[in-house]
């Protein structure tokens, strides 16, 4: 909502209310003292857009106690009495009362709060709007009248004690638009509206989350990925000494708030889950014996480290959990597997790491504030746990798309070229870097990699890979040796950031099928096990190659080229 | 219609909630039931915003019929030194 503009939302908001008609309504009436009537589209397309049925009703214009008496089967009321209009009505101007007058002013607000929420006590929700002296008169030596007569107002309605009550600090969404986004006085002193439609959007996102918590809607679940969204740095790459979350180095310590966040979500009874394309046992190393760690497995409700497609680990996690999808909220740097998730499971909520990454602390807590209601108070948190036992699955809904057909949407294209010098810096870099997608772990330096390229016996191919959302550059590389009728893969190796793309299958049928036109019969292979490289363990016998040799060291393979069944992922573009 | 044109159809259905084709250049507040004094604001901001102006308080009564609206969005766009 914060990027479409006032017109599209209200294009939208009359289309979504025909989806949400069978949904039973929510009743929402608003008693305000000013004109408020474009808040009404604005929530309602909110929580539309949430799946919600809202009926908004707006009460009369200055009518608040008059409409208190008129609320009966709503579910929600919200009570705007802004102190811009209350001073209004008065011949001289607030900062010009005598104290006798403020606190006779204080004495005839405080006894409408009193008759409001008397009469809205049967009501299972109130909000009632804080004072503000911002848009009246604030003065930062001298306190203004305005000011202290709003602080005491403030400090009477967090006073009272009444469980339906809930008061709504309306600074915050000031501060968060500014002050000259918030007010309209054009608007005002033509027809008595105050606030913008900037001031609108954030106030309503502010209320939905009261909403949320009545309807069951809040968010229940994070699921956060591994590497450059909990640490900085691929932990299969740079190993559990490169990876950084240290509250001491500059870019750390922007991972370790990211930590402590998850850490407080987890307190507050919010579920923290990981879901990440890593071997699970260098993760859960780091989660015992990284000291940076703030995150720990106690923290962790459940976690799906492996290298399976994510959207797969997410309704996993769903049905284990026994949770709605559309209670998550997915955090990940990558784009590649946040598109995957809004495009197949689109009501999971989604957060990309920032490239610009110091805002990202600031990125969640929003999202934070805005779909989860973390009070502190014990009940909260054991009605978040409960969810967890009781909530039911919302029936998947049939549109499950094909992990294919996403892959085929975002345009995925390779570059191999064979030879080429200018790359042999960053081809030597990755055959020593790379530990995961790598099937002989052979290290290269750029000395040995620019003789394999001169020679007539070895070819060195090197991959780089785009889609609709960037460029990943070089992330592939394979060497491969002649020797007569036979050619071998010395190195077949890949960065983990592509992998789940299906591109190691459009590399191999490239191979095959240049050394076929080459005139070569049979390609041998052999996968050297490492700690790491667990993940590619059956990558031969999935491309269709049959094993001659099994060594606990070694496993050694080869394929009758006139035998490969190519894998049709034709939506892979090659070029060269 | 012209650019700026078709962005007023545009609002103007959105804020009146119509079917798009029933907003012509000859619309005015007498022809649609639903152009009172409350979506009139909704009209003005949306405007406002789609256009990044701000119309002077007096033109805001001003804006009652599509010709109206287009002839002071362009005298407000010029006297910014702004294009649509």
């Amino acid at each position: 909502m914060d990027s479409l503009k006032y017109s599209e939302i209200l294009k939208q908001n009359a289309i979504l209310a025909k989806d949400v008609e069978n949904i039973p309504s929510y009743r929402i009436n608003v008693l305000s003292n000013f004109t408020c009537n474009q808040l009404k589209d604005i929530l309602e397309f909110n929580l539309r857009a949430s799946k919600l049925n809202p009926e908004v009703k707006l009460g009369n214009y200055d009518n608040i106690i008059q409409e208190s008496y008129n609320c009966f089967g709503a579910q929600l009321v919200i009570v705007q009495y802004d102190l811009i209009n209350i001073i209004d009505k008065y011949p001289n101007f607030i900062e010009d009362f005598s104290e006798e007058q403020i606190l006779s002013l204080f004495q005839t607000v405080k006894l409408d709060i009193d008759l409001v929420i008397n009469n809205l006590q049967l009501i299972p929700a109130v909000v009632f709007n804080t004072f503000s002296a911002i848009g009246v008169y604030l003065n930062a030596v001298i306190p203004s009248k305005a000011d202290l007569l709003a602080r005491k107002l403030n400090e009477y309605l967090y006073s009272i004690k009444a469980t339906n009550l809930h008061v709504l600090d309306i600074n915050s969404a000031i501060a968060k638009v500014g002050l000259h986004n918030t007010f309209d006085f054009r608007m005002f002193y033509l027809s008595k509206s105050i606030y913008t439609i900037s001031f609108w959007k954030e106030y309503v996102y502010e209320l939905s989350t009261i909403v949320y918590r009545y309807t069951g809607k809040l968010k229940k679940i994070i699921i956060f990925d591994c590497d450059n969204t909990l640490w900085k740095g691929i932990l299969g790459e740079d190993g559990m000494t490169g990876i950084d979350m240290s509250p001491q180095s500059k870019t750390g310590q922007i991972y370790n708030k990211i930590q402590q966040i998850a850490v407080w979500l987890s307190n507050q009874g919010i579920l923290v889950a990981l879901c990440s394309k890593n071997n699970s046992a260098d993760v859960e190393k780091v989660m015992a014996e990284h000291p940076d760690m703030r995150l720990k497995k106690d923290h962790v409700v459940i976690s799906k480290i492996n290298w399976l497609d994510k959207e797969n680990n997410l309704r996993e996690i769903a049905k284990e959990l026994n949770i709605g999808l559309d209670s998550f909220v997915f955090v990940d740097d990558s784009s590649f597997e946040v598109n995957l998730i809004n495009q197949q499971v689109p009501e999971i909520l989604t957060l990309q790491v920032p490239a610009a990454l110091h805002e990202y602390p600031d990125q969640l807590l929003k999202l934070i504030e805005r779909y989860f209601y973390l009070s502190g108070n014990t009940a909260d948190i054991d009605k978040t746990k409960q969810y967890k036992v009781q909530s039911q699955r919302d029936e998947e809904k049939s549109k499950h798309h094909s992990l294919e057909d996403y892959l085929s949407s975002i345009g995925i294209e390779i570059t191999i070229k064979e030879n080429d010098a200018t790359q042999v810096e960053r081809i030597a870099q990755l055959t020593q870097k790379t530990n995961q997608f790598n099937l002989t772990t052979k290290r290269y330096t750029e000395k040995q990699i620019e003789i394999f390229m001169n020679s007539d016996k070895e070819n060195v191919f090197s991959v780089s890979v785009s889609d609709k959302f960037g460029d990943s550059g070089l992330t592939a590389v394979c060497i491969l040796q002649e020797n007569n009728e036979i050619v071998s893969i010395d190195t077949f190796l890949m960065s983990c950031r592509i992998m789940g793309r299906n591109i190691e299958y459009a590399i191999m049928n490239y191979l095959v099928k240049t050394y076929e036109q080459r005139g070569f019969k049979i390609i041998e292979s052999a996968y050297f096990p490492t700690i790491k490289n667990i993940p590619v363990t059956n990558f031969y016998d999935e491309s269709g190659f049959f094993l001659v040799k099994q060594e606990e060291t070694k496993k050694e393979y080869k394929l009758l080229i006139s035998d490969y069944k190519p894998r049709n992922i034709e939506y892979i573009k090659i070029k060269c | 219609m012209d650019k700026i044109e078709l962005a007023i159809q545009q609002i103007m259905a959105n804020v009146f909630t119509v079917p798009l084709e029933q907003i012509t250049v000859e619309s005015t507040q007498n022809q649609i039931d639903a152009w009172d004094s409350l979506k009139h604001l909704n009209l003005v901001v949306a405007l406002e915003e789609e256009f990044d102006i701000t119309f002077p308080v007096e033109e805001i009564g001003s804006l009652i019929s599509f010709k109206l609206i287009k002839v002071i969005i362009n005298e407000q766009l010029q006297k910014d030194g702004k294009t649509y």
